[in-house]
């Protein structure tokens, strides 16, 4: 196809555009509009849901790095002289903060009627340094009573509301409703038993069933200085890859067990995944749907011209041209269609949804989009939307002249 | 300039058609010659066999010295578009085209000189005399009108043979006088070969010849007789002689 032919088939685009039917137009622009919408904002909310979960998991749960004691060749409960090694990952390009926890197993018990019967609920105690954990995690954000330890509180606990019981959230077993300043008794596996006030209660929403208590005192009950169950990395992610961090901590700790959040992300992995899955599902239906209403428009609009483009083919006028003539009308409805529909998820939706988040129990849910998702949705109708007017176009264009003018 | 020799259509079915049968005629250049003949006589299938819209069963066609049955399907575009001019009997125009746009689009699509073909289809809507119509689309003129642009759209590419297929049917009789005068004027003043349908018997006096049509063969050759083709070019020069007179 040379120059004047690709000419002429603009020029009978432009002039079909120009006053073609509107009400055809309207409809075609509207349909990839709204096809748009939904490739890209159900992608983002799914996308942000994603982003949403796993960001939780990092400042409630595992950091960025989790460090643990050594495995192999033999298995040691605790990291040896945390100090030093902190100070010593602290310095790796990336690392914003590190935070020392000791895991302790152990039961909680709370004499709710004050007749001398404890109810006993067994959970995980996790010590922490108050100040360096919330350098680290989020979860001193998360009370929703009282307040966060201090690194001197050796008698007071924080727990979490799942445990402590009647704050309507769902759990198999709880305490049966314990408030700050309420007394609870904890016994530790090494049968080490303390009375504790409860200082601060926490509502993470995703179903922590934790109990904390300061290093210090964990030192005193366990009998360790200087040591530590699992160290944790926050990093910056953006300027240093996951990747490059572990492999840079494994230089400084090459014999603890070192995991990025996304091992430690467990089961979740397996749900994000099927987020992605729905997001692919939903953007492929929503380009065939678009691609289908459009070839089904301009196939009617085609037929309904079928003896203007046999007239065309009889004074002379390629086929090659009248088909071309519909691909530049097909892709100038879908460029209108996907820049109408970019505009208003940029410009009107997510600006209303990042004024409206959802709340979604453990944050507050807004779209989230990719680049990828962005350009992939473009092209996807962009292609489609070639094919819609391509094959209507070339259907009717093959014709035999004569059938074409025949009414 | 076209040379038909032996030309058959037959369309196929269970009763096969057999809409022309061992046709064969020669139109000098510059000449405008009818095909006339009863409804289902096999005008319009001969028109299209010449006009490259149709396949033949059989037959030759020459149109100038290009045997045109032997080109291919892109080949046949193309001469279409570069040597032949089609009129249709209904006013086939683009409808979102403008008068101007519509005559300017088959040299458009040629790819000729722009400018010079843009002003060439001005002069040709002038020469039917709609120059006051350029801009008009196809729903703002009469039939009589549009008529008139298919006309000049028709000659836009300097065609070789100007094709009518019933071009007044649709027309009354004064829209049709005038078409009808109009190819008097392309044939005589531009000596445009015109081979065009009709079935009213008053236009024989716009044409050289007739081709009588009966039952897909042809029936006879009428040659018209030279008084009325006299008279034709009295009147054509008291017309020429009024335009003349309306340019001064």
């Amino acid at each position: 196809m040379n120059t004047h032919e690709i000419k002429t088939a603009a020029f009978l685009a432009y002039k079909s555009i120009l006053r073609g039917s509107r009400s055809t137009a309207v409809l075609l622009v509207f349909i990839i509009s709204l096809s748009y919408l939904n490739i890209l904002f159900v992608s983002g909310m799914l996308f942000g849901l994603q982003d949403l979960m796993v960001r939780s998991i990092i400042n409630l749960f595992s950091a960025h790095v989790t460090i643990s004691a050594q495995q192999e060749p033999r298995v040691k409960a605790y990291i040896p002289d945390q100090g030093d090694l902190r100070a010593e990952i602290e310095t790796i390009p990336g690392v914003i903060a590190t935070s020392r926890h000791y895991l302790l197993a152990g039961s909680i018990g709370f004499d709710k009627l004050k007749n001398g019967v404890f109810k006993y609920i067994s959970g995980a105690i996790v010590a922490i340094h108050p100040e360096e954990e919330k350098r680290v995690l989020s979860l001193h954000t998360f009370l929703i009573d009282g307040e966060w330890l201090e690194p001197t509180d050796h008698d007071q606990i924080v727990l979490s509301s799942a445990l402590a019981g009647g704050y309507g959230l769902f759990a198999p077993s709880d305490l049966g409703g314990v408030r700050v300043g309420d007394k609870v008794r904890i016994v530790f596996a090494n049968e080490v038993s303390r009375p504790y006030t409860v200082k601060g209660i926490y509502n993470d929403a995703i179903g922590l069933f934790e109990t904390f208590i300061t290093v210090e005192e964990a030192e005193s009950i366990l009998s360790t200085h200087n040591e530590a169950t699992q160290i944790l990395v926050k990093a910056d992610v953006e300027t240093t890859s996951l990747d490059t961090l572990v492999r840079r901590i494994e230089d400084v700790a090459p014999n603890l067990k070192i995991q990025p959040y996304t091992v430690l992300l467990g089961s979740f992995a397996a749900f994000l995944s099927a987020l992605d899955l729905i997001s692919a599902i939903v953007s492929v239906i929503s380009v065939l749907v678009a691609a289908i209403t459009m070839f089904v428009l301009i196939y009617v609009n085609a037929i309904n011209k079928r003896r203007q483009i046999g007239i065309l083919k009889a004074i002379g006028i390629k086929s090659g041209i009248i088909v071309m003539s519909y691909l530049f009308q097909s892709l100038f409805y879908s460029f209108c269609g996907v820049l109408i529909g970019y505009f208003f998820v940029f410009y009107v939706l997510t600006p209303f949804m990042y004024a409206n988040p959802i709340d979604v129990i453990f944050g507050y849910l807004s779209p989230v989009y990719s680049e990828t998702a962005i350009i992939a949705g473009i092209v996807s109708l962009l292609v489609a939307s070639l094919l819609a007017g391509l094959i209507p176009a070339w259907l009717v264009a093959r014709a035999a002249i004569l059938k074409s003018l025949s009414r | 300039m076209i040379n038909v020799s032996h030309l058959t259509r037959t369309y196929p079915g269970d009763v096969p058609i057999h809409a022309l049968r061992d046709v064969s005629f020669h139109v000098k250049k510059g000449e405008l010659v009818a095909i006339m003949g009863r409804s289902g006589s096999g005008k319009s299938t001969l028109l299209h066999q010449i006009g490259l819209i149709d396949t033949p069963t059989s037959g030759k066609i020459l149109i100038g010295s290009e045997d045109v049955l032997a080109l291919s399907d892109k080949e046949k575009t193309k001469f279409r578009l570069a040597s032949l001019g089609f009129i249709f009997q209904e006013y086939a125009l683009i409808p979102e085209l403008t008068a101007w746009e519509n005559v300017y689009l088959p040299a458009m699509a040629e790819g000729n000189d722009t400018k010079a073909r843009k002003h060439h289809a001005k002069e040709l809507l002038e020469l039917v005399g709609l120059g006051n119509r350029l801009h008009h689309y196809p729903s703002e003129l009469s039939g009589g009108e549009q008529q008139r642009v298919a006309v000049a759209r028709a000659l836009v590419n300097n065609p070789k043979v100007l094709l009518a297929d019933e071009p007044t049917a649709n027309l009354d009789s004064a829209s049709a006088r005038v078409v009808l005068e109009l190819f008097r004027r392309l044939n005589r003043e531009l000596n445009q070969t015109i081979l065009l349908i009709t079935h009213e018997p008053e236009d024989k006096e716009f044409v050289d010849r007739i081709l009588w049509l009966s039952d897909g063969v042809l029936d006879r050759v009428e040659n018209v007789p030279k008084s009325v083709q006299e008279m034709r070019k009295i009147l054509a020069a008291d017309g020429a002689g009024k335009r003349k007179q309306q340019k001064v």
